[in-house]
């Protein structure tokens, strides 16, 4: 292999899916950088979404049938899903494995779910960590002190961190992290966790250092959003003298809009979308694949614009696959990128079925942003959308 | 997947409609079985409406795009006039409007301009209208006279057991037409009965 393919960051090239929801037998190639899905509502993208996000997320959908398959390659891997039913377990992925540049993992992951109907991750022997089901817990591992909640980061932002936990190790040397994350997101670490690295903790202004420290978030939030700044609420943590440590409880974020300090559920949809799109983007930066399900909701066009520049940016480095309605969405294409466009339909037999455009759709498509200016005037004008099976032949 | 080849000695001829799903295709479904060989009729911008029609820039451009594209030897515009045939301002308007489509496409035009909405040519076939509305209408003599066809159908049908008639029943009516007797009843000038005849000295449709 070439150095300069070695660099090439990791992408989804092919996928071959089996067996959930709407999908029955689908396969379809991808482009490293940006794809764009469309379709009817019904047709199963939001299906197909769920399925391959399977890759970097576990599990939290129930399959429909007995046993599902799925084989993801990428340009220099390939990664299997096999699952059934079986014992206590709602369900068990048998075998995993993924392998890039850096590393290949197989492991086994049992699921179960808990009262509430929420999937709990038994045992995950690739990370080496337990993790609890409900409530908080305080784990010591060297200088790090982990909080570890059975949240997602939805349900943080949403209720915020509920429980207590007592912190009586932050007075020792100084130097240690205070990082809380939740069990299958750790957005929350990196927000918390970058303002007090290194931080020599204090008695009397440790409330005051729990901000969000993070320029570039805040920059990005500045310049994309209407939110200009963040920080922890400062009644989250609160000084206990008895044990002369500090607890930390129901920590909630809030958010500078229009000059006022707003709790999460004051923010309209669009704008929690917003932070959410460029909190994934900026938390974990090190991920390859992204996957966006119709950006474009309760978004205003003028943001929806400068939304789109920022990911089309981002996927020179990144594959990003999005879902999308939007008309606008799709005027961030080239004319040289039309094959960047996925189109899903639902067939009665096949059920979930997926094709990039023709070279008559793509030709087509050029003319239409040559004659008429965009290309979703063939979108909402024309016939874009439809198959046309003369055109293919399975080899 | 692989590419196969696309072309094909069929003979395109694309409509264009006020209203794609009712009026395009309900003629449509009038025309396909009378398709001369290798005639295929197929309604092109499918989501544009009157209005968007009138806007020029954007419609002609499009209709270009379309008529290249898909390969099309002939356009079928479908305008309704909104107004009766006297008023002659309104009809230099449509014609005015269908000469600068026309030449967008290289003179391939084909300009059906319904005088008094498509429904008058519902009403040409009464006797389809009785079978399934289960009415007793006597025909109505020259069906282009009628000022307000749309509504008069409404009108008729308003109590009958399949329900009153509305545009969207419009494509599923034209199917079951007898295009003989719509031909034979929607005379006279700019009328279903002389754009026949131009398709059909056009080597589109055969009767």
């Amino acid at each position: 292999m070439s150095e300069t393919k070695e660099q090439q960051p990791a992408y989804i090239s092919r996928v071959h899916l089996k067996g959930y929801k709407s999908i029955r037998d689908l396969e379809i190639d991808f482009k490293a950088g940006l794809n764009i899905i469309i379709g009817p509502n019904g047709s199963g993208k939001t299906n197909f979404l769920e399925f391959v996000s399977l890759i970097n997320t576990y599990p939290i959908y129930q399959f429909t049938q007995e046993e599902f398959d799925g084989l993801i390659e990428t340009n220099n891997s390939k990664l299997e899903l096999k699952g059934q039913y079986g014992g206590d377990f709602q369900y068990q992925i048998i075998e995993k494995s993924f392998s890039n540049n850096k590393h290949i993992l197989t492991r086994q992951i049992d699921f179960w779910n808990n009262k509430e109907g929420n999937p709990i991750v038994l045992f995950d022997e690739t990370v080496g960590k337990h993790f609890i089901k409900n409530g908080g817990k305080v784990q010591v591992i060297q200088d790090i002190i982990y909080i570890t909640f059975g949240n997602k980061i939805e349900s943080i932002l949403e209720k915020g961190i509920q429980g207590s936990v007592i912190l009586t190790n932050i007075h020792g040397n100084g130097n240690q992290t205070v990082a809380i994350n939740s069990t299958s997101d750790f957005d929350i670490f990196w927000l918390i966790g970058e303002s007090l690295q290194g931080m020599k903790v204090l008695e009397n202004d440790f409330i005051s250092k729990i901000k969000i420290k993070n320029d570039e978030l805040i920059n990005y939030l500045k310049q994309f959003t209407p939110i200009r700044d963040l920080k922890i609420d400062d009644r989250s943590l609160v000084y206990n003298p008895i044990n002369n440590g500090y607890e930390l409880r129901n920590v909630n974020l809030l958010f500078l809009v229009n000059k006022k300090w707003l709790y999460w559920h004051q923010l309209s949809d669009g704008t929690k979308r917003l932070f959410y799109i460029f909190l994934k983007f900026l938390s974990k930066k090190n991920n390859n694949l992204f996957f966006i399900e119709e950006p474009e909701l309760g978004i205003h066009p003028d943001q929806l614009y400068l939304l789109m520049d920022f990911l089309k940016e981002q996927s020179k480095e990144k594959q990003i696959i999005i879902t999308t309605h939007s008309s606008e969405v799709l005027n961030i294409l080239d004319k040289d990128e039309l094959d960047r466009i996925i189109v899903t339909r639902y067939d009665d037999e096949k059920g979930t079925q997926m094709h990039h455009l023709s070279p008559h759709k793509i030709k087509k498509g050029q003319m239409y942003m040559d004659k008429v200016g965009y290309l979703s005037n063939f979108w909402v004008h024309s016939n874009l959308e439809e198959y046309e099976a003369e055109e293919y032949e399975v080899e | 997947m692989k590419q196969k080849n696309t072309k094909s000695n069929k003979i395109k001829i694309g409509v264009v409609g006020e209203h794609p799903s009712n009026d395009s295709e309900s003629l449509c479904h009038l025309l396909r079985p009378l398709a001369c060989e290798n005639v295929q009729f197929k309604v092109i911008l499918t989501k544009l409406r009157g209005s968007q029609l009138d806007n020029e820039r954007m419609f002609l451009s499009s209709l270009e795009s379309e008529f290249l594209s898909e390969e099309l030897h002939h356009v079928i515009f479908i305008r309704d006039l909104d107004g009766v045939f006297s008023e002659k301002e309104k009809v230099t308007i449509r014609d005015n409007w269908s000469k600068r489509a026309d030449k967008t496409i290289n003179r391939q035009g084909i300009f059906f301009l319904a005088i008094a909405e498509m429904e008058a040519l519902i009403l040409s076939d009464i006797d389809k209208v009785n079978e399934l509305y289960k009415l007793k209408l006597k025909a109505i003599n020259n069906p282009m006279t009628e000022k307000d066809p749309k509504k008069k159908l409404m009108q008729l049908t308003e109590k009958t057991k399949r329900g009153k008639y509305t545009e969207s029943d419009a494509p599923v009516i034209f199917k079951e037409l007898v295009f003989q007797t719509v031909y034979k009843n929607h005379k006279g000038e700019r009328s279903f009965q002389v754009f026949a005849d131009e398709l059909k000295d056009k080597q589109i449709i055969a009767f």
